[in-house]
């Protein structure tokens, strides 16, 4: 017997509508069996996740202070994905944004009034991240280099850029040899929702991106390049289309939309900047489940980011109430993927068994 | 007919008709399949010849094996004209389709359109100066399957106005474009919403077509146009080529098809092992002739007017 995997000639449509559907229950499903291996009832781990996420006000807005970076992140990496270019290292792009923004907020202009700091912040922020996003773009452009591997590697170098800075050079005089920085000046602090750590004018931002991104996706000339160089490359050459232009332009706002999320977390949750683990626990990483369980529409981001954001505020909860390990969130998250990118293979491929003739 | 007692011919998916096969022949079974009159020899009108639009001189090009593909190959169209391109596939037709579109580096010579020299250039300047490319492979090339009709029908146009303006596409406008090209050019659709996919092939190259000739190209390229359709679409297609010569477009047809060369071109260059082994008028070529070029059994001189 030996499997053969061709290329549909035409994507299976049906598979297409219940991909995400069934990536997650199959997910839930081995998730389960996790659960079990650790002498825990699945269905009460479930009830905990969901209770802890959404069944109180504070881990309902816990929940969306989660969801805000995945929403943004996931927004952007959809851009990316859309056109095939697969942008691993949104979490390098995001610490930068976040290290632009610091720099701004503490060191060029930390008088400044808030009306000019924070979007000085912002812009710097998206700048950031966009440099960071660019690199390996154009060096996927203009040498073929294999955009994985060098988004990735630049997530570590972002990552130590970090600590050098909170350990070094940036470190809080006020804050006794804790890798942290100093405390951003009010004016660079981003207001919350009463009594909650919801940043709320990142929250309309990442709203509003969603819905600017899908306009972008679907009404400009730049969005139908990108869905035809995503969905048939030969096709997008053959009608004269400029490759090294659209995967330049992807990574320059999925990595500047990332880094607008660490302005977020910096200005928004922290106040400062951190150790890297500190300002993101891998929001970057996990935005790339949530733009696929979206299918890659910047709309639908927004409920698989709420559903993302639950389940990291619902890994807490199950880690204290149960003593399971905290991997085990990242167990899920890695399933889910898994899951998802499965049923998209099988969308666009066909796998047959052939018995060989003897 | 070589082992059916009956036959039963359906149209646009009702019956039109069951026959006896000892009581019809080919030409009657085609009119019941397309609903007219099919001329398997199509009228073609003598036409005074133009202008030279295209150009190829001394071209060489390597396949993707990195072997010779293109060996010294030269030729020209005129304005009105049709050459077609014979050959058993395989002999460099399809390097030379890309060499030409701008796909594939020629690695020697010159492509010269309406006098300036093309070689080389990238496919969205070759497509800016006024050429048309049908490709060989429909789906995989010619169009995005999963978007709808309307969309893959300003695969061409999208870039200027009016279709987009600054930053947006013109909805408006790609609504009105697609109704204007699918009535003119009788691609039949439920809606011009629905993904490209769902159409059929003859449909399919019907948008390719409608498409790439709407904005009255200088140039044609079109790689085996008709392979693979039925009666009615091939019909049509052909049709459509005529058209467009008899509007003053250069038209390079390659095709497998022998019948078809024959049918619509005014001269045939056959090609063989990467040359053109000879270029003959239609009018005066003989299918024998045509065949032993096929085969590299004789290799002659340019002849007809160049």
């Amino acid at each position: 017997m030996r499997v053969r995997i061709e290329k549909r000639l035409l994507p299976s449509r049906w598979m297409t509508l219940s991909v995400p559907i069934l990536s997650l229950a199959l997910a839930l499903l081995v998730i389960a069996f996790v659960f079990w291996g650790y002498g825990v009832s699945p269905l009460l781990a479930y009830k905990r996740i969901f209770l802890g996420a959404f069944g109180s006000l504070y881990g309902l807005s816990e929940t969306i202070v989660k969801a805000i970076p995945l929403m943004i992140c996931g927004v952007g990496l959809a851009i990316a994905f859309k056109a095939l270019v697969w942008n691993i290292g949104a979490e390098g792009q995001l610490l930068m944004g976040a290290v632009a923004a610091t720099w701004v907020a503490l060191y060029v202009i930390p008088d400044a009034p808030a009306a000019v700091l924070l979007p000085c912040m912002f812009m710097a922020g998206f700048l950031g991240g966009a440099i960071w996003g660019f690199i390996p773009g154009i060096l996927k452009a203009k040498l073929k280099a294999n955009e994985v591997i060098t988004s990735l590697m630049m997530v570590y170098i972002a990552s130590e850029l970090v600590n050098y800075l909170v350990y070094g050079p940036w470190k809080g005089a006020e804050e006794w040899g804790f890798p942290y920085t100093s405390k951003f000046p009010s004016s660079a602090q981003l207001p919350r929702l009463l009594g909650t750590r919801i940043h709320y004018p990142t929250l309309i931002l990442a709203l509003l991106l969603a819905v600017l991104v899908y306009v972008l996706m679907m009404r400009t000339k730049l969005g139908y390049e990108i869905r035809v160089t995503g969905e048939n490359p030969e096709a997008a050459r053959y009608a004269g289309m400029s490759y090294f232009k659209t995967v330049v332009l992807v990574m320059l706002i999925s990595g500047g939309l990332a880094g607008l999320a660490g302005v977020g977390e910096v200005a928004g949750i922290h106040y400062r900047l951190r150790y890297p683990q500190g300002i993101s626990p891998g929001y970057g990483f996990t935005a790339i489940i949530v733009a696929w369980l979206g299918r890659l529409n910047p709309l639908a981001v927004i409920p698989t980011s709420l559903l993302f954001g639950g389940l990291l505020v619902g890994g807490d909860a199950i880690q204290v109430a149960l003593g399971l390990p905290v991997a085990t969130i990242n167990i899920f998250n890695g399933v889910i993927l898994f899951f998802v990118l499965g049923g998209e293979l099988l969308t666009r491929y066909r796998i047959t068994l052939e018995r060989r003739e003897k | 007919m070589a082992i059916s007692d009956r036959v039963t011919v359906l149209r646009r998916g009702k019956a039109v008709a069951t026959v006896e096969k000892s009581r019809t022949n080919k030409q009657t079974l085609t009119r019941m399949m397309v609903g007219r009159e099919v001329l398997f020899r199509l009228q073609r009108k003598p036409l005074e010849k133009g202008e030279i639009v295209l150009e190829v001189k001394d071209l060489h090009a390597l396949n993707d094996k990195g072997l010779p593909a293109l060996k010294d190959l030269s030729f020209s169209v005129r304005e009105g004209e049709i050459l077609g391109v014979a050959g058993v596939a395989g002999n460099g037709q399809r390097e030379l389709v890309e060499v030409i579109t701008g796909l594939r580096q020629a690695t020697e010579g010159k492509v010269v359109l309406l006098g300036e020299d093309i070689t080389n250039c990238s496919p969205g300047e070759i497509i800016g100066r006024g050429v048309a490319h049908i490709p060989e492979e429909r789906i995989r090339m010619g169009l995005v399957p999963g978007m709808s009709v309307a969309e893959n029908l300003i695969l061409k146009v999208y870039r200027s106005s009016p279709c987009s303006q600054r930053l947006f596409l013109n909805r408006a406008f790609i609504d009105q474009h697609a109704e204007r090209l699918i009535s003119e050019y009788e691609i039949v659709t439920p809606s011009k919403d629905v993904p490209a996919k769902l159409l059929s092939g003859g449909n399919i190259q019907k948008l390719i077509l409608a498409r790439e000739t709407s904005e009255e190209p200088v140039l044609i390229v079109a790689a085996h146009p008709t392979y693979g359709l039925d009666v009615g679409a091939t019909e049509r297609i052909r049709q459509l080529l005529l058209e467009q010569s008899e509007r003053g477009a250069a038209i390079l047809l390659v095709s497998e098809d022998l019948e078809e060369i024959m049918t619509i071109s005014d001269r045939i260059a056959v090609m063989f092992e990467g040359r053109i082994a000879g270029i003959v008028d239609t009018a005066e070529a003989e299918v024998e002739e045509i065949g032993s070029m096929m085969v590299g059994a004789r290799k002659e001189q340019e002849r007809g007017y160049s």
